[in-house]
């Protein structure tokens, strides 16, 4: 069965080392990550992984560090350009190839990028970014020999996720955790820290232990599934937030309101950009959020207990 | 944070005095030069390295810079030392070898020094790093809120002095900011070719300091890291390593045929030049208009123009000066 693989080399180097109390993951970190990962693939028979060819050499390299444990493996037939679009091409060709799991290691962006190729993806998302509202934090052995064993049983292990798709005049992404607009006009380094940025967003979960805009939205109460929730910051009350990684801030919220699946909202015109997953992406002028049903999200103890 | 426009707007008119400096050295440089390639002919004798394309790595850290704080530079150093505002007249008299450039016309442009700005480069690879760790040291010394950065090459960090340097920084907390400057070359040898590792940020880790990637050659993604980078030093919290993936445009010298790299890379390069990106981002956010542009354009052409000609009016140093400024004359006492 054919599981694909993408492990984004440059997650967890952004200007958060500077701003938060995060720290880079290196290439060979992630490299022994994804190592770990094959071996446990590797626990099953019967199993084949696909992965991107990436320029760090970060695939090549766990794949001599798993050595023998490692499953049969393989590179994805994309062309690498060493940029967020791998992930979207590796994901769409796994989608157009009926792969049965599609294993993402990186930050809540690399998750977006894969959702983007494939919205519906049975997705594995294992943690090596900055805040990780997303991803499994969980050891990527298990993490590993959970999914091959969830593709090879069959077993109902994939829990449906909501997704928000922001649409502006310069076109439309996806958000798998938060679409949130900022008054900063620019691209920049990407990243959000500073809640004084913040002019609204929409948040598709409420986990308590999430991290960043996801903590905001946990301190005010549970999110049905199939929802999203809007919030428009600023005013006197504040919630008491993990903005980043050993930051914790008191962040002004003046409204919120949980949304279902299919519902829209129009962006005000006068704030600056759309950040996605934690990135500024697209100018927010003219902009809608959608609600929308996100990619099916592995969950190990369901897959587990097939065992 | 949204950023002033004052700070977006000096950091396109100094990308514009970049590039058009480059330019203009570059077209000089080859006079009397050419037909046969002839390096010790023409106004400016010797090598010649320029750096069209990385523009945006030296103007991002300039809004963030105070008076006092020290830069060191690589053997292609005009874009931050014009960023870091050393005296254009100065620098170009230096390049063309005249008494009344920076170093009475004895360095050439690989070795431009300025006492105030503090700056300083070398056309020894890696040279700087350690000379901008010694200075940060003084800043300690003297209880100065000021910070040093050193700028190098991706090929650099495969040096000893990159790794003493983050080791001895690190242990004593100094105020410096390491800039890696990524342009995938060094010379003509690929990074892959020499390199152990994707991203020289990720050696930060070793050293217990922050490591910061900036993958685009964007002049607001530097300012924003930059800016955290040098207030975080400035603030005594210690040194970090920022490493910026950018273009060189041209190659490694004037004269290189640039055989190494392939037409797709070179079009590539051109396509995503940040002269052309920036400022059409500029003119969407209604920051500037066409009108704005062609002022800034011209301003900075005339200033150009205008520290050529000081350095085409200036006298060549003469003979007997090669001996002097050599040794300082000053007793310093312990």
């Amino acid at each position: 069965m054919l599981v694909g693989l993408v492990a984004n080399p440059t997650s967890s180097k952004d200007i958060r080392r500077l701003t938060t109390l995060a720290r880079v993951i290196d290439v060979e970190e992630k490299a022994n990550i994804v190592a770990r990962l094959l071996v446990g693939l590797g626990s099953e028979e019967g199993i084949e992984v696909l992965g991107v060819d990436d320029q760090s050499g970060l695939f090549r390299r766990a794949i001599t560090l798993a050595g023998s444990a490692a499953p049969p493996t393989g590179f994805l037939p994309i062309e690498v350009e060493g940029t967020e679009a791998d992930t979207r091409h590796a994901a769409d060709y796994l989608a157009n190839n009926e792969a049965a799991a599609l294993i993402t290691v990186g930050g809540d962006g690399t998750v977006r990028a894969a959702a983007e190729g494939w919205p519906r993806a049975p997705l594995v998302p294992l943690a090596a970014g900055t805040n990780n509202a997303f991803a499994l934090t969980d050891e990527p052995s298990v993490v590993g020999m959970a999914t091959a064993i969830a593709v090879k049983s069959g077993a109902d292990a994939f829990r449906p996720t909501t997704a928000v798709e922001a649409e502006t005049v310069e076109g439309r992404a996806l958000a798998v955790i938060d679409a949130v607009v900022v008054r900063n006009h620019w691209v920049g380094s990407g990243a959000i820290w500073d809640p004084a940025e913040l002019v609204e967003g929409f948040v598709t979960t409420s986990r308590r232990t999430a991290v960043g805009i996801a903590s905001v939205s946990a301190a005010l109460g549970p999110l049905e599934q199939g929802h999203a929730r809007h919030l428009r910051f600023g005013g006197e009350r504040t919630v008491r937030a993990v903005f980043g990684p050993g930051l914790i801030l008191d962040v002004p919220v003046d409204s919120h309101v949980d949304l279902p699946v299919g519902a829209e909202l129009p962006l005000g015109n006068e704030a600056g950009m759309v950040a996605l997953d934690g990135e500024r992406r697209l100018p927010a002028k003219a902009g809608l959020v959608r609600v929308v049903e996100g990619p099916r999200v592995l969950d190990l103890e369901t897959a587990l207990r097939v065992l | 944070m949204d950023i002033p426009r004052e700070h977006l707007v000096d950091m396109y008119q100094t990308m514009v005095k970049i590039r058009r400096f480059e330019e203009r050295i570059r077209e000089i440089y080859f006079t009397d030069k050419l037909p046969a390639f002839d390096i010790a002919a023409g106004l400016i004798p010797g090598e010649m390295h320029l750096a069209a394309g990385q523009e945006p790595v030296a103007v991002g850290m300039s809004p963030h810079l105070k008076d006092g704080d020290a830069i060191t530079a690589t053997h292609r150093p005009h874009h931050v030392a014009i960023a870091q505002g050393v005296d254009l007249n100065k620098m170009t008299a230096e390049i063309f070898g005249r008494d009344t450039g920076l170093g009475r016309g004895k360095g050439g442009h690989m070795h431009l020094y300025s006492v105030e700005p503090n700056f300083g480069c070398s056309g020894i690879i890696g040279e700087g790093i350690p000379v901008a760790v010694g200075a940060a040291m003084a800043f300690r010394h003297k209880s100065s809120d000021n910070v040093a950065l050193s700028f190098f090459g991706e090929g650099a960090a495969n040096q000893g002095a990159f790794h003493e340097s983050l080791n001895l920084a690190a242990l004593w907390n100094l105020p410096v900011v390491f800039v890696c400057e990524d342009n995938a070359y060094a010379i003509s040898v690929p990074k892959t070719a020499s390199t152990a590792i994707a991203d020289n940020s990720d050696r930060a880790a070793a050293y217990g300091i922050p490591g910061v990637l900036v993958s685009s050659n964007d002049p607001v993604a530097v300012y924003e890291v930059m800016g955290e980078a040098i207030a975080r030093a400035r603030r005594g919290e210690g040194p970090s390593l920022v490493e910026i993936k950018t273009d060189r445009l041209w190659g490694h010298f004037e004269g290189d045929a640039d055989a190494y790299r392939s037409d797709e890379f070179k079009t590539e390069m051109l396509e995503r030049d940040p002269m052309v990106t920036y400022v059409k981002r500029l003119s969407d956010e209604g920051i500037l208009n066409e009108s704005d542009i062609a002022a800034i354009q011209q301003a900075m052409y005339d200033e150009v123009e205008k520290a050529i000609q000081f350095a085409l009016d200036s006298p060549y140093p003469e003979p007997e000066a090669a001996l002097e400024d050599v040794f300082a004359e000053r007793t310093v006492t312990l």
